[in-house]
């Protein structure tokens, strides 16, 4: 048995069964991300302590017969936007270079409850702003798939670790496609629930209204299994909905026959790689032949939804970075003789360009005399291209649509033009604005055996349906 | 910077196309659903539940965990270059 190749429900059932221990996996998993991280970089902080804190306890219970949680055992890897108690969290960036949050996200505390093991803080863009993990503060991460080229991003480094086994599963956010488009991009599964579905408590604000938890995970199966662990109320977070959390991993085995899928004309136009094309098409066939009703749909505003989110993220972004002042636990400028000048300067010194775009950006939409031309004017898009959705979902169940036009791109390729770089978005940005679930899986790969997302978007709160679908479609393959 | 800036600013004046004028921005998720409209206040809102005012006030961050990551502090304050410039 290889320890770390192992999914979600095979590690804990190894556990259980005391086939393996908490220890070993624990150990396998770090030996393996000594043997490969020096290539890939998705790792910032490792967590041995609370690892191997997590895992004795673990296995201590075994040992005692008890029945062990969920996720028993079982190593993940956290994005480094989500606070973990005791253990530095940077964001990605040079400002929080030497933050150790007071508390733990909620996410997290609730994966440790059902005995998960933190391996370690990973590497993404800054503050969760990019598309390839080249805006890391500290060193981009690169795809295990082709060391040239990008693991996607913000959560390229949740992604990376669990394509190349360095974590069984991870946690990454998604405020514009930042789940989705890494694990496209390195072959892994990646699910962005619901707005509301998960507590965004301990989550390192970057757009209020458009963030999002989620898991990046080696199968449909695992990502239920995360989401029913992390999902749910949570009264430190008033964005949390107060609905039932239903048994995502019982509904998976329901037959998808019958289930109809939707697929719309804008995201198969210009711009679209041919090769992506003719996955994601042999993808819509497969789920057809397992009995799926295919209907044509339309969502006309999808052209504008990049100018939308770049307006509402970089607003409510130059907001959430406000905080990022130098006086209560980032970055502080030396030699600063005045408050404007410490705010200046370590602002400066702390935020790398991308990061400075962002806010500049959103503050000049926001500011008086353009708050009506920029901000409301995309708030109102924002509400169309969510009619969109209401009204494509009056006729079907779920919408395929490919992850990303393109698999991988190089590192280099895209970091001179950002606007290139917010293209990269097109498909995925929607949800977002919508606050509907997605979730991507690999269709395929490229002649360049790059790894092809097909993304599977659903109705609010329904994420049983598109894992299920998901399920199906892996498990036919 | 300034030819980024400006080359994105031009790129979201598509918005223009489009005619809001009938239109209700949406600020959040939470504008349009899980609105029970039977219910009264922050009730209709599946998203908005006031449970504090349920569960009473929480305790709050102790003082040296508030403190421990500050760049400049004593044992009460952070301490910053002069707020007023004289």
């Amino acid at each position: 048995m290889k320890l770390e190749s192992l999914t979600i429900d095979a590690a804990r059932s190894a556990v259980q069964e005391r086939k393996t221990t908490a220890l070993a996996l624990v150990e396998a998993h770090y030996a393996r991300i000594q043997q490969e991280d020096g290539r890939i970089g998705a790792f910032l902080t490792l967590s041995k302590e609370r690892a191997l804190e997590q895992a004795d306890r673990i296995d201590r219970m075994a040992a005692e017969g008890k029945a062990l949680p969920a996720l028993a055992g079982v190593p993940v890897g956290i994005k480094d936007v989500m606070s973990t108690r005791g253990v530095r969290t940077t964001a990605g960036s040079k400002i929080l270079d030497k933050y150790i949050p007071p508390y733990d996200c909620t996410a997290v505390a609730r994966l440790e409850a059902a005995g998960a093991v933190v391996l370690g803080k990973m590497n993404c863009d800054e503050f969760a702003m990019g598309s390839s993990n080249e805006n890391s503060g500290f060193h981009p991460v690169r795809n295990p798939r082709d060391l040239s080229r990008v693991p996607g991003g913000s959560s390229g480094g949740s992604a990376a670790a669990v394509a190349a086994d360095m974590a069984v599963f991870a946690l990454g956010s998604d405020t514009g496609g930042s789940i989705r488009q890494p694990a496209s991009f390195c072959g892994v599964v990646g699910l962005m629930p619901t707005y509301g579905r998960v507590s965004r408590y301990g989550l390192i604000a970057f757009a209020s209204s458009l963030d999002h938890i989620g898991p990046l995970a080696k199968t449909a199966k695992d990502a239920a299994i995360v989401l029913r662990t992390i999902a749910g109320r949570d009264p430190m977070d008033s964005t949390s909905a107060n609905l039932p959390v239903p048994d995502y991993v019982a509904e998976l085995d329901k037959p998808v026959r019958g289930l109809r899928i939707g697929v719309a004309k804008e995201y198969f136009g210009e711009g679209l790689d041919d090769e992506v094309r003719a996955a994601v098409e042999a993808a819509i066939d497969k789920l057809k032949s397992l009995g799926c009703e295919i209907v044509k749909v339309s969502l006309p505003h999808t052209p504008y939804a990049i100018p939308t989110y770049y307006l509402i993220a970089t607003a409510e972004a130059s907001a959430n970075l406000a905080r990022y002042d130098g006086v209560r636990y980032s970055h502080r400028a030396r030699g600063v003789k005045t408050l404007s000048e410490m705010y200046r300067r370590s602002r400066d010194e702390g935020f790398g360009a991308e990061v400075k775009r962002r806010i500049m950006l959103g503050t000049y939409a926001l500011s008086a005399g353009y708050y009506d031309a920029y901000y409301l004017k995309a708030q109102k898009v924002r509400t169309l291209l969510t009619r969109d959705f209401d009204e494509a979902f009056g006729k079907v169940d779920a919408i395929v649509t490919p992850t990303s036009p393109t698999a991988a791109f190089r590192l280099g390729e895209k970091s001179n033009d950002p606007l290139a770089m917010y293209l990269a978005d097109i498909y995925t940005v929607t949800a977002d604005l919508a606050g509907i679930p997605g979730i991507s899986i690999p269709c395929g790969e490229t002649r360049e055996k790059l790894p092809i997302g097909l993304q599977i978007l659903g109705k609010h709160f329904d994420e049983g349906t598109i894992l299920r679908i998901a399920h199906a479609y892996e498990q036919s393959a | 910077m300034l030819r980024d800036l400006n080359s994105i600013l031009d790129y979201v004046d598509r918005l223009n196309e489009l005619d809001t004028s009938d239109v209700s921005p949406m600020a959040q998720v939470s504008d349009r659903y899980g609105v029970d409209q039977a219910k009264q206040g922050s009730e209709r809102f599946v998203y908005a539940n006031r449970e504090d005012v349920l569960e009473g006030l929480r305790k709050s961050l102790p003082h040296t965990d508030a403190l421990a990551n500050a760049p400049d502090a004593d044992e009460d304050f952070f301490r910053v270059p002069k707020v007023i410039e004289r």
